[in-house]
């Protein structure tokens, strides 16, 4: 795996929640192209899995990430672990590259620079991209359910993680477990 | 270059009503997104897709340009003088090119040059015209017969080299 990956391509992350997902459209480091959630309420893989193809067909991005189900601190439940699943296997269907990132070495990296917690993260990156100040929730409440927009910058830390990883020089990049799969 | 991103996390900070030590964390992770970013651009982050590097622009970034400046599509619709949503949708989709009335109204709307608002439309006019123009020179096989004007295209578009391979 080369430098270049993230200087030229187009990437999709996702992150499903408990009723839909949030997504962001990254080319480069630099230009972020589209974010939002998408809502879903029944049928939630069949109609998750219908809109992240309606967003591969739109954007035709070269790299769909993804969070690592599978990895060490993933809490994900069965039907999320599904339509992970399932998500890859579209992105093959699209001859799309798919790369798992996991979500424990996402938090161990912004941790080392000083933000320990989801919303800390999410800050951060509403600094670099203002255009995701409005869509930055509240901090949460031990009380409180999680936002449904957090979606949108857990995906975004996802992204800037694998662009990060191959910045730093590939000191991370044994734990990049890429699915290259075009064929 | 940090005096900016000082006053630029401190701005945000005080719109998100967050405190100093917040800010510290913010500055800092302003500090690593620049060590990433900077061995791609050379310098902080631009807010207009122009610097972008992918292999195939889009057709178009009405969207992103959208999002940005907080607008609905029926705001947008009605900026453009139509009826509904449905028209900017078509746009932002793909599924339709707009006039050039109303790509210029988009400009007007979001402050971005139609060339950067039609990005993957722009690429694809500059490469066939520069096909034309490699057509038109291999016609007329040298460049002398041509107007200073069309040597000056035909220079823009076709390097030295391969002038000089049809020259020849």
């Amino acid at each position: 795996m080369t430098l270049d990956w993230t200087i030229h391509k187009r990437i999709l992350a996702i992150d499903p929640t408990h009723r839909g997902f949030g997504y962001v459209v990254l080319e480069g480091p630099q230009l972020l192209v589209d974010w939002g959630i998408r809502d879903v309420r029944s049928k939630k893989n069949a109609r998750s899995t219908e809109a992240v193809a309606g967003l591969l067909e739109l954007y035709q991005p070269e790299v769909l990430i993804v969070e690592d189900s599978t990895a060490r601190g993933s809490r994900r439940r069965e039907r999320v672990r599904q339509l992970i699943l399932e998500l890859g296997e579209l992105a093959r269907g699209h001859k799309v590259q798919v790369r798992r990132i996991s979500r424990l070495k996402v938090k161990q990296t912004f941790a080392s620079q000083g933000a320990t917690n989801k919303h800390q993260i999410a800050r951060a990156i509403a600094v670099q991209f203002p255009e995701l100040t409005s869509r930055l929730p509240p901090e949460r409440k031990p009380w409180m359910s999680e936002d449904t927009r957090m979606a949108i910058f857990d995906a975004m830390a996802m992204a800037i993680f694998s662009l990060g990883l191959v910045a730093a020089g590939g000191a991370l990049q044994g734990d990049f477990q890429p699915e290259d799969v075009p064929s | 270059m940090s005096s900016g991103l000082s006053f630029h996390g401190s701005a945000l900070c005080r719109a998100l009503g967050l405190a100093a030590a917040a800010s510290v964390t913010v500055f800092e992770l302003t500090d690593f997104w620049n060590s990433l970013t900077m061995r791609f651009a050379g310098t902080r982050r631009p807010h207009l897709p122009n610097f972008s590097m992918s292999h195939h622009r889009l057709e178009n970034y009405l969207k992103t340009h959208r999002k940005r400046a907080r607008l609905s599509q029926r705001e947008v619709a009605w900026l453009l003088g139509s009826r509904d949503g449905t028209c900017p949708a078509r746009h932002e989709s793909f599924v339709r090119t707009p006039s050039l009335k109303t790509a210029l109204a988009y400009e007007a709307v979001y402050g971005v040059p139609v060339r950067e608002l039609f990005a993957g439309t722009y690429e694809r006019a500059e490469r066939e015209t520069a096909r034309r123009a490699r057509a038109f020179q291999r016609r007329e096989a040298t460049a002398e017969c041509c107007s200073p004007g069309m040597r000056d295209i035909l220079n823009r578009f076709i390097p030295e080299k391969s002038q000089e391979k049809l020259a020849v």
